[in-house]
């Protein structure tokens, strides 16, 4: 055992939780209803990585420093029960649909990344990749490893205008600017024709976002990177921030006040958001038909993390042409496509069997594209087709758009 | 007394001990904890509309209905009937008894005989419905007991039915703390040591769950503001 656990031995489970989410772990009736909703469940069957299990292994911990035994006899963490919670609680995708469908309605796409960062302070998570994200962040400003110069010019597209000072800024964020082109590339587009004056930072500049060390319980550095981004953009004179990765949007509107320190200095929409009220406004026109039956996946942070799910389908539905069809899990109850959570860094089968159960759907429903509108979801969903026996045309839904506006995929 | 009463007398006292122990120290936890994750207060109002949803989630169990329809009327109906069968047991326990308590009795036993249906209606859609996977050890072992007491009293009511003069006499006297002598009735001695084992084992989301539901409901409330204020 390392010297660094055997410190960690006494420490209370207890330190990193809210009282609502003591109340939380104490509320669990283990009914086991969240399994049925469990993506990777469905993947993996292994129960001891379910939801409830790992709320009563947690429950075993804050027993052991805090209940009553303890205190009169003294008891030690089981360690290999340590390990195994550790394991389980980092191999979860963190897509909230426990949350959604827990009858006593456990905020579980909040508990297990506080539960993460519990380990992580014990010196037992994050694994594999998710443990150099914090220096990688550090030195590239992107948890990819990747140049910063070269953020953008892979992509962006020429004769865009970005203005020095405007209302509206664009954050492109990690994954689509290296992992995810086209759908980065789209919001660009769809944004120019748009007409309004918007603003980015620097390629230098535009940091991660902090979402990737949020979920693994790397929480040391949030505080400068947001503190960074928020004032580089009220420099800019930035009103509306729009982000189209819904992690960052998850994290820009519920956690950066915190690390901010108050309310940030201006609002945060998802892109979705603006494009469809440019469309109700008449600022933007669809000029081309679109005669295909296409699907629309929801990402688990867009539609059970901040509540966007009928903008995407304002949008789809506005397009000449086109019939939009539905997965039999959708809105709220979206399955995890796999990509969530930086579960995909380490337990790549899982995410690859989650990506194709996406693809199966899609498939089966007879769709001609599967819409995504989250760069991980792009990533991975891509990655799941690759050597899979069933295929399908994967669009970002801003990729879509911008090659159906004339003049704007040019 | 007989050893048997001084015995079961000393057990009950010391359950009735155990469980306040166990509320004032999963309050203590509670109280200890550091709120060290700070999350921002979003500007959700509470609306009529907002109390009604949370008077039907802790009422009618609204968030098992939206997922499980056939566990929901399982779940709700053993629910209702606990709570009205121990409303019906109110009697052995006041002196004078209240007339509400009075009235609730054809309610309470209708709620007897829906007890254990529902019991095995749960356990029967869990286990061969479902073939759900997950099985809390601990929630087998509440049923089961809950299944105990629920048949012992129908076995009290309808094959050996106990002197209830003494058994209401055995129960007020735990009550203020002047023991009297244990009814003459092995059936009634298992209907409520059955009672006593299941006392340290009641889950504590009894106490919790209403309050995180309450949050659950305002939560989603949030969700509609949250990109739109």
């Amino acid at each position: 055992m390392s010297k660094d656990r055997t410190t960690h031995k006494k420490r209370s489970f207890i330190e990193e939780l809210t009282k609502q989410q003591v109340l939380e772990i104490d509320a669990c009736t283990q009914c086991g209803e969240c399994l049925r909703h469990c993506p990777v469940q469905e993947v993996s069957g292994n129960l001891s990585i379910s939801p409830p299990e790992k709320i009563r292994m947690f429950r075993e911990f804050i027993r052991a420093t805090e209940g009553l035994k303890n205190w009169l006899f003294g008891r030690d963490v089981d360690q290999k029960l340590l390990e195994d919670f550790t394991r389980a609680v980092f191999e979860c995708t963190t897509c909230g649909s426990c949350s959604q469908n827990c009858p006593v309605g456990i905020y579980t796409q909040r508990l297990w990344p506080v539960l993460r960062k519990e380990m992580v302070k014990r010196g037992l998570g994050p694994l594999g990749q998710q443990a150099e994200m914090p220096a990688v962040i550090e030195k590239t400003g992107n948890p990819y490893n990747k140049p910063p110069d070269q953020r953008f010019s892979p992509w962006f597209p020429e004769g865009v205008a970005i203005s020095e000072q405007a209302d509206i800024a664009y954050y492109a964020g990690c994954t689509g600017s290296y992992e995810a082109y086209p759908m980065v590339r789209g919001d660009v587009l769809v944004l120019s024709s748009i007409g309004s004056p918007f603003t980015t930072l620097p390629p230098e500049e535009e940091v991660c976002c902090g979402f990737p060390l949020f979920i693994t319980g790397q929480h040391d550095l949030l505080e400068k990177l947001v503190k960074r981004l928020v004032n580089a953009y009220q420099e800019r004179g930035v009103k509306t921030l729009l982000c189209s990765c819904p992690c960052c949007v998850n994290i820009m509107v519920r956690d950066w006040p915190v690390f901010y320190g108050k309310k940030l200095p201006f609002s945060i929409r998802h892109i979705t958001q603006f494009v469809s009220d440019a469309l109700k406004k008449g600022a933007l026109v669809i000029t081309s038909e679109l005669n295909q039956r296409v699907i629309y996946h929801d990402p688990c942070y867009l539609s059970r993390g901040v509540g966007i799910m009928e903008e995407p389908r304002t949008i789809l539905n506005s397009i000449p042409g086109i019939t939009l069809l539905e997965f039999d899990r959708h809105g709220l109850d979206s399955r995890c496509c796999g990509a969530g959570g930086a579960a995909r860094k380490v337990f790549q089968e899982n995410a690859m069997a989650m990506g194709r159960l996406t693809i199966d759907e899609a498939v089966s429903k007879k769709a001609d594209k599967l819409i995504l509108s989250c760069p991980a979801c792009y990533e991975k969903v891509n990655d799941a087709m690759k050597g899979h026996d069933n295929q399908i045309q994967i669009v970002d839904i801003m990729e879509l758009l911008a090659d159906l506006i004339e003049g704007c995929n040019q | 007394m007989r050893t048997t009463g001084i015995i079961l007398i000393a057990a009950t006292y010391s359950v009735y001990l155990a469980f306040w122990i166990r509320i004032i120290w999963h309050f203590i936890i509670w109280y200890r904890a550091a709120n060290a994750f700070k999350v921002y207060p979003l500007s959700s109002k509470t609306s009529l509309d907002m109390l009604a949803l949370i008077a039907a989630d802790l009422f009618l169990f609204r968030r098992l209905f939206i997922s499980n329809k056939l566990l929901w009327i399982g779940s709700w109906t053993f629910h209702l009937a606990f709570v009205l069968v121990l409303f019906q047991h109110l009697r052995f326990f006041m002196d004078p008894v209240p007339s509400i308590i009075f009235v609730m009795q054809p309610i309470g036993r209708a709620a007897g005989y829906v007890l254990p249906v529902s019991l095995v209606y749960i356990f029967g859609l869990k286990m061969i419905r479902e073939r759900q996977r997950y099985v809390s050890r601990l929630n087998i072992l509440v049923m089961s007991l809950i299944f105990l007491i629920s048949a012992s009293g129908f076995a009290l009511k309808f094959v050996a039915r106990p002197d209830l003069v003494q058994v209401k006499a055995f129960m007020i006297g735990i009550l203020r703390f002047s023991p009297e002598v244990v009814p003459e009735s092995s059936l009634f001695l298992f209907h409520f040591l059955m009672v006593l084992f299941l006392l340290p084992y009641l889950p504590s989301h009894v106490f919790t769950a209403p309050f995180v539901t309450i949050e659950a409901t305002k939560r989603d409330e949030e969700l509609n503001i949250l990109l739109r204020d």
